[in-house]
């Protein structure tokens, strides 16, 4: 196999395998969130400098 | 295989577009206080930053653009273009991104108001708003609309433009990043599954070294050293980029911020591998067509029906995720850092919240004007970088790492400089050069002591960023002096 087919199988590979893998991880850190955005709200940006 | 879509390829892009409308007005009945809605309260871990800054970074410029210099010049499309933005990205993972965390800063021009007052921060809200109405991206919708569905560009624009803004302003940072998750998965399988069914179509990606000259797997192809160099100073607007900043304010953690970026290097990398390589079997299979257009002609010759509709939505996507982002950015610039700070009595946070959703409106109408306004897309983006870079970069590490010259002289004189600069450039470059055919771009040549000097417009960030400097150590010996 050529450097060229090799890099190319790797970056088809790093496209169909770790995008899926991030997104079970995203599910489960957005449910948190999700949660906390209603119990707990962010306070306001801190007032203008002067 | 023809390229027009079947019913099912229709329904999977309006399942889509509903999809995401859906999960925007979800988040909008939770968000409740404007930092829930800018910068999600800063509750963003490493899964949710890695989806949200992979998709955003990446929109339309670099799957059509990049494409289109490979499709052309060969892989210098991922060495010279592509590579320099990961050292930079790395470089501003372990330094301006830990620097950044020690402050409470909502936006770019958040800086520039903690360290040199009120002058530099509209100066830089005044150039963050310029790079980051999403021109690109409206124009890229109407493009893929117009080629994809058949809808005239106009109304390309319009519609893909009513979508973004309508699920921006229902949940803003916190809806784009979980419609960035989804966009994010599409746009890297579909391109993933896209590039070895092309590669499979035309016998193999080796067929590439066959058919092709021997210049398109030259790193440096056969461009000129100082459009290299250009081309790696403008990997230096990551280091200023404000959608990059938002998302390290955002982010619940510096670890979390190392991790995202550090694995979104690896899939930055893979997808611009893998769009430099569709340019090139664009190529190979003789698609006569303008070579921006050539990655989305060769999938759509390619793909079986069906896998159209879901490589169209993960391209539609690649823009959305994108304009979304912008235009959050581009609101709050208007509403935060502009209107905000000009009126005489304290804006209650409530307000806030409404007006930037205002704003956001009025930049999306801003940039569809603009959209169908510009004809050169890349002329228009590179002098929006440009802008933004020559603006911002010298104040921002100057108050970040020069402590004791950041005076508010210092701020504004290299602000200003650096952007009148920038403009000053390129209006003497559009009045006395011409416009080069073979590169594509503007160029105005000068005899300067017996010698040829050509000048392109790509230049202007090699006069303006040292004219920044210069300004900035101006302004500070100024205030220093004063004392």
């Amino acid at each position: 196999m050529t450097a060229l087919a090799l890099w190319t199988w790797v970056a088809v590979g790093v496209l169909i395998v770790l995008p899926p893998v991030v997104f079970v991880l995203f599910l489960r850190d957005a449910r948190k969130v999700f949660e906390d955005l209603t119990e707990h709200p962010a306070p306001p940006p801190p007032a203008e400098p002067e | 295989m023809g390229a027009a879509m079947t019913v099912w390829d229709i329904g999977i892009v309006l399942l889509y577009v509903v999809g995401i409308i859906g999960l925007g007005w979800a988040v909008s009945r939770r968000v409740s206080t404007f930092r829930d809605y800018f910068v999600a309260g800063g509750r963003m871990t490493a899964p949710l930053l890695v989806c949200t800054l992979v998709s955003t970074y990446y929109g339309l410029d670099v799957l059509l653009g990049s494409s289109e210099v490979a499709y052309q010049e060969g892989v210098v499309a991922w060495f010279a273009y592509a590579r320099p933005y990961y050292v930079v990205i790395l470089l501003a993972a372990f330094t301006v991104a830990r620097r950044l965390r020690r402050y409470d800063f909502l936006s770019v021009p958040d800086i520039g108001a903690h360290f040199y007052g009120r002058g530099t921060q509209r100066v830089l809200a005044v150039a963050s708003f310029l790079y980051s109405v999403p021109i690109l991206g409206f124009m890229g919708l109407g493009i893929v609309l117009d080629v994809t569905l058949g809808v005239p560009f106009v109304w390309g624009v319009c519609l893909g433009a009513l979508v973004a803004v309508v699920y921006t302003i229902l949940g803003g940072l916190l809806a784009d990043a979980l419609t960035d998750t989804v966009q994010f998965t599409l746009m890297c399988v579909a391109l993933g599954a896209a590039t070895v069914i092309a590669a499979h179509g035309i016998g193999g990606v080796d067929v590439l070294r066959e058919r092709l000259a021997p210049s398109f797997f030259h790193p440096t192809g056969t461009y000129p050293i100082w459009i290299l160099v250009v081309f790696s100073a403008a990997a230096l607007s990551a280091l200023v980029e404000p959608a990059f900043y938002q998302r390290i304010f955002a982010a619940v953690s510096y670890r979390s911020i190392v991790v995202a970026l550090l694995v979104g290097i690896v899939l930055w990398a893979a997808f611009d591998w893998a769009v430099t390589v569709m340019g090139m079997v664009a190529r190979v299979e003789g698609i006569a067509t303008e070579p921006r257009y050539a990655l989305l002609t060769v999938a759509m010759r390619s793909l079986p029906a069906g896998a159209k509709g879901v490589f169209v939505a993960s391209v539609l996507a690649t823009s959305m995720s994108t304009v979304d982002s912008y235009l959050l950015i581009s609101g709050g610039n208007l509403a935060y850092d502009l209107i905000r700070p000009s009126l005489r009595r304290p804006m209650d946070d409530r307000a806030l919240l409404g007006l930037t959703r205002w704003m956001i409106g009025v930049s999306a109408t801003v940039t569809i004007v603009l959209a169908l306004f510009f004809q050169t897309v890349v002329s228009a983006w590179i002098f929006m970088s440009t802008t933004l870079v020559a603006t911002a970069l010298v104040p921002i590490l100057g108050g970040l790492y020069l402590g004791r010259l950041a005076t508010p002289m210092a701020g504004l004189a290299a602000s200003l400089a650096g952007l009148l600069t920038a403009l000053g450039y390129y209006v003497a470059i559009h009045s006395f050069g011409a416009f080069d055919p073979e590169w594509a771009t503007q160029i105005w040549t000068i005899q300067a002591g017996g010698v040829e000097v050509s000048l392109w417009q790509e230049y202007a960030l090699l006069f303006a960023l040292p004219a920044s400097f210069v300004a900035y150590l101006a302004g500070a010996a100024y205030d220093r002096g004063r004392q």
